[in-house]
C-alpha cells in the first residue's frame, strides 16, 4: 500500500557506511563546541544550547523515523516524560546524572509498555497512533494528582549558568550522535533498515521485527526523554502544557524534514537552520510562523531528502558524472 | 599509505583541538554579559506577549498597554538616568501562548536584547515560566495578569512582583452580587472548572466553602481539562442538578464552548457564572446575544475614577477602533509601576529598580498599588455583566454602571 509515510520514507536517503572517520569528525567538533562558552557571549551560548537541543531530539527521532520507518508524532510524550521526571527526581535530591538516567529508564519502559499496542498499527496509522499518545500523556499528567496538575512543578535546585546548561546539552548531543553512528555500524541497522523498506519481507528473511521496533522506538525514546530531562533545568518549572507541549513534535518532525531525514548530518543542518531562522525573526512575530511554514513546504517539494540530503545527492551524481 | 597519512592527519588535527579546549578549561567561561549602557542609549524594557495561540484574546490588550505606557513616558522626556533624561525602548516578542517560548525568549531579551527590566505575559501559564527565568538572573519582573495566589504559591520570589487580584475576592463577588442585587434562585450552583492553577484553586477549594458560608448548596462539580472541547455531558448533569447558578472557571475557548453547548440542548440557567474566560471582549464577541447576563469577576472600569482611566479608554477606543477591555488598564499599570521605580531609582542597576518596585504606594490607572512582603499588590474585585456586548458593573452597587440583567435571557 503507497500511502505518505511510504512516499516519503522511499525518498529519504540511504545512510552511509560509519567508519572511524565518523568519530573522528564527532570529535574535533565536539571539541571545538566545547570552546564555545570561552569565546562567545551567554546569547551565544543559549542558542548553541538550542540547536544542540533541537538536533540532539531531531537526530533521537531518527532513530525511529529516518532508519527504521516508524515515523512517530509521540515525541513529546518522551520529551515530557523526561521533564517531569528531572523535576521530580532533583525535587528529591537525586544527583543530577542520576536523573538524566532515570529519565531514559522510565522513557524505555514506557516505550515497552506502550509497543505492543503502538505495533499493532502501521504507516499513517501508527503515526496517528503515536499522536494520540503523546495527548493522552498530557492530559493524563495534568489530571493526575501527582504532578501537580496544570500548574507543574518548580525546581528546588539553583537554575544552572548558561554555559553549564549548554556543556549539559552538547554532553548529551554527543551521547545521541555517538549512540546513532554505533547502531549504524552495528548490524541493527540493517535490521532496521529491513523493517523500514518492507517489514513483512524483512520478517520472511528472519528478522524479528517485533523486537528491532521495539528497540528502535525504545531507544529513540530514551533519547528523547534525556533531552527532555535538560529542557526542566533550563526552564526551572515544568508544565504539561510546556512539557508534553505538540510544539515538541512539530519542531522535531520540520527539522528532521528540513534538514533531511534518515542521514547522519541532516538533523544538525536542520537544527541551525530552524533556530537561526527563529532568531532572525524574533523581532517580526507576525510573520515567523508564516515563514517557517513556507520553508517546510518548499523544501518537501523541491528538495524531499532535505538540505542535507539534497546536497549529497547532488554531490554523488557529479562525481559519478566526472 | 594514503589512508593511514589521512588518519595521522585528523588525528593530529584532532589532539590540537582537544589541547585547545583543555587549556581554555583554565579560563572561564563568559558569565553574564552584564553590558553598561551609555548615556545615549535607551532604557531597555521586555516582555513576551500571546499574539498567536491559545490564549491571543489576551496579547493585543497587553501590547497596546505596555505600548501606550511607554509612549506617554517618552512623550514627557523619558525617564532620568543618573541627571540624564534617556527614552525607553520596548520589546515585545510573540510567545505563541507557548510556556516553551516565554522561557527561550525571555532568556534572549536578557542575553542579546539586555533589557534593563521585564513586564509579564498573561495568565499563570505564561506568567510562572518568564518569573522564574528572570527571578534566577536577578532582572525586574513586573507582572499582571496572573491571580496573586497562584503566583504566590511558586516560590519565594526576589525580582519578580504581579499586581492583580486576588482568587478568593473573586469567588466571593457573585454571591455578593446576587445578594446586593436582591436576586432570588433556589440556591443551589453548579460548578464547572478546568484544571488549571487558577481553575483548581477556585473550583476545588473556594466556591464550595464560599458558597456553603453563603447560604447555597453545591448540586455538583465537575473538572475538566483546560483545552477541552465538548462538554455536553457535563452540562447535562447540570442540568439534571436543578441548579439556578451555574459557576464556570475556564480559558475563552472553553467558556465560549459551554456556552453555545448550553444553548444547544436549550438550557438557560438562571445565574451564570464565568470566571477568566468571559473576561475578553472576544468571548461576547463570539457569542453575540447568548453573552448577555453572564457575569464574570472584574477589576476595572473607566468609570472607577482612578487618574487617567477614563482617558486610557478613550484613547485605546480612538486608536483601535475597538471595545476596550481591563487588560489594558492592568497592562499599563504596570508598564508605568515598572517605569515609575526606574525613575525612582535614578539608575539601571537592577537591585535598585528592584528595591524601588517593593516600595511602590500610589494610585494608578488600575487603582491602588502596593506590594506585601510576598511581592504581590492586590486590586479589588467587582462584578461585570456582559449586556449587549459591554460589560456593565453590577456590583458593588455604588460602583456599578447598569442595573442586573436576571435571569439570564
Amino acid at each position: 500500500m503507497k500511502n505518505g509515510i511510504s512516499i516519503l520514507l522511499s525518498r529519504i536517503a540511504t545512510p552511509t557506511r560509519v567508519g572511524p572517520r565518523d568519530f573522528i569528525i564527532v570529535a574535533v567538533l565536539a571539541a571545538i563546541a566545547f570552546a564555545v562558552p570561552y569565546f562567545a557571549g551567554t546569547y551565544q551560548q543559549e542558542v548553541g544550547f538550542r540547536i544542540l537541543q533541537l538536533g540532539a531530539l531531531a537526530a533521537a527521532w531518527n532513530i525511529a523515523a529516518g532508519y527504521t520507518g516508524l515515523v512517530s508524532l509521540g515525541s513529546a510524550a518522551f520529551f515530557g516524560i523526561g521533564v517531569y521526571t528531572m523535576a521530580m527526581a532533583s525535587n528529591a535530591g537525586l544527583p543530577l546524572v542520576l536523573c538524566v538516567v532515570l529519565a531514559a529508564v522510565v522513557a524505555g519502559l514506557f516505550a515497552l509498555i506502550v509497543s505492543p499496542a503502538l505495533f499493532r498499527l502501521r504507516g499513517l496509522y501508527f503515526t496517528v497512533g503515536t499522536l494520540a499518545l503523546a495527548e493522552a500523556m498530557r492530559i493524563f499528567v495534568v489530571n493526575s494528582p501527582w504532578f501537580g496538575g496544570q500548574a507543574g512543578i518548580f525546581l528546588t535546585a539553583k537554575a544552572p549558568k548558561a554555559y553549564d546548561l549548554y556543556w549539559i546539552a552538547l554532553l548529551v548531543a554527543v551521547i545521541v550522535v555517538v549512540g546513532v553512528l554505533l547502531l549504524l555500524r552495528s548490524r541493527w541497522s540493517y535490521r532496521m533498515q529491513a523493517v523500514r523498506d518492507d517489514e513483512d519481507v524483512a520478517s520472511q528473511l528472519g528478522v524479528r521485527t517485533y523486537r528491532t521496533k521495539l528497540w528502535a522506538f525504545g531507544l529513540s525514546g530514551a533519547f528523547i526523554a534525556i533531552i527532555g530531562s535538560i529542557q526542566a533545568l533550563n526552564q526551572g518549572i515544568v508544565q504539561p502544557n510546556g512539557g508534553f507541549g505538540m510544539s515538541w513534535t512539530i519542531d522535531i518532525v520540520s527539522v528532521a524534514i528540513i534538514g533531511g531525514m534518515g542521514t547522519k548530518v541532516g538533523p544538525w543542518v536542520g537544527a541551525v537552520f530552524i533556530v537561526l531562522l527563529g532568531e532572525f525573526l524574533i523581532q517580526f512575530p507576525e510573520i515567523h510562523l508564516a515563514v517557517v511554514g513556507v520553508v517546510l513546504v518548499l523544501v518537501i517539494r523541491f528538495m524531499p531528502n532535505g538540505i542535507w540530503g539534497t546536497l549529497t545527492l547532488a554531490l554523488q551524481k557529479k562525481r559519478n558524472f566526472s | 599509505m594514503h589512508l593511514s597519512t589521512r588518519r595521522r592527519r585528523l588525528a593530529g588535527g584532532l589532539a590540537f583541538i582537544t589541547a585547545t579546549a583543555l587549556a581554555l578549561t583554565g579560563c572561564s567561561p563568559i558569565g553574564a554579559d552584564g553590558e553598561t549602557s551609555d548615556s545615549s542609549e535607551p532604557i531597555r524594557i521586555g516582555a513576551t506577549i500571546p499574539l498567536s495561540g491559545t490564549l491571543a484574546g489576551f496579547g493585543s490588550f497587553l501590547q497596546w498597554g505596555y505600548q501606550h505606557a511607554v509612549d506617554e513616558v517618552n512623550a514627557a522626556g523619558g525617564i532620568m538616568i543618573d541627571g540624564t533624561a534617556r527614552e525607553v525602548e520596548l520589546t515585545l516578542v510573540d510567545d505563541k501562548s507557548d510556556p516553551n517560548e516565554v522561557t527561550s525568549s525571555i532568556k534572549t531579551l536578557i542575553s542579546s536584547t539586555n533589557v534593563d527590566a521585564l513586564l509579564g505575559s498573561c495568565t499563570p501559564d505564561l506568567v510562572n515560566p518568564g518569573a522564574v527565568v528572570a527571578d534566577a538572573q536577578g532582572v525586574p519582573f513586573v507582572a499582571e495578569c496572573t491571580p496573586i495566589e497562584v503566583f504566590k504559591s511558586v516560590k519565594e520570589w526576589t525580582y519578580a512582583w504581579d499586581i492583580f487580584f486576588s482568587v478568593a475576592d473573586q469567588a466571593v463577588a457573585p454571591f455578593e452580587a446576587l445578594e446586593a442585587n436582591g436576586i432570588e434562585t433556589n440556591k443551589q450552583v453548579f460548578i464547572l472548572h478546568d484544571n488549571g492553577p487558577d481553575g483548581q484553586a477556585i473550583g476545588n477549594e473556594i466556591w464550595p466553602v464560599v458558597a456553603e458560608e453563603q447560604g447555597y448548596t453545591v448540586a455538583g462539580n465537575i473538572e475538566f481539562p483546560a483545552d477541552n472541547t465538548d462538554f455536553s455531558a457535563a452540562i447535562q448533569k447540570a442540568k439534571e442538578s436543578g441548579a439556578d447558578i451555574v459557576l464556570i472557571s475556564s480559558i475563552t475557548p472553553a467558556a465560549i464552548s459551554i456556552r453555545k453547548q448550553m444553548a444547544a440542548i436549550g438550557w438557560t440557567p438562571k445565574v451564570i457564572v464565568a470566571e477568566k474566560g468571559a473576561e475578553p471582549v472576544q468571548f461576547a464577541e463570539a457569542l453575540g446575544d447568548l453573552a448577555d447576563g453572564i457575569i464574570v469577576g472584574a477589576y476595572w472600569d473607566p468609570s472607577f475614577g482612578y487618574p487617567g482611566a477614563e482617558e486610557l479608554k478613550d484613547a485605546f477606543e480612538s486608536e483601535t477602533g475597538l471595545t476596550s477591555s481591563q487588560h489594558i488598564a492592568d497592562s499599563y499599570t504596570a508598564a508605568m509601576v515598572l517605569m515609575d521605580a526606574i525613575a525612582a531609582a535614578g539608575s539601571l542597576d537592577k537591585d535598585e529598580i528592584n528595591d524601588a518596585i517593593g516600595e511602590t504606594d500610589g494610585i494608578y490607572a488600575v487603582g491602588p498599588v502596593k506590594f506585601d512582603d510576598e511581592h504581590a499588590a492586590k486590586i479589588p474585585v467587582v462584578s461585570s455583566q456582559w449586556q449587549d456586548g459591554v460589560p456593565i458593573i453590577v456590583w458593588p452597587t455604588d460602583q456599578a454602571t447598569g442595573d442586573f440583567l436576571f435571569p439570564v435571557p
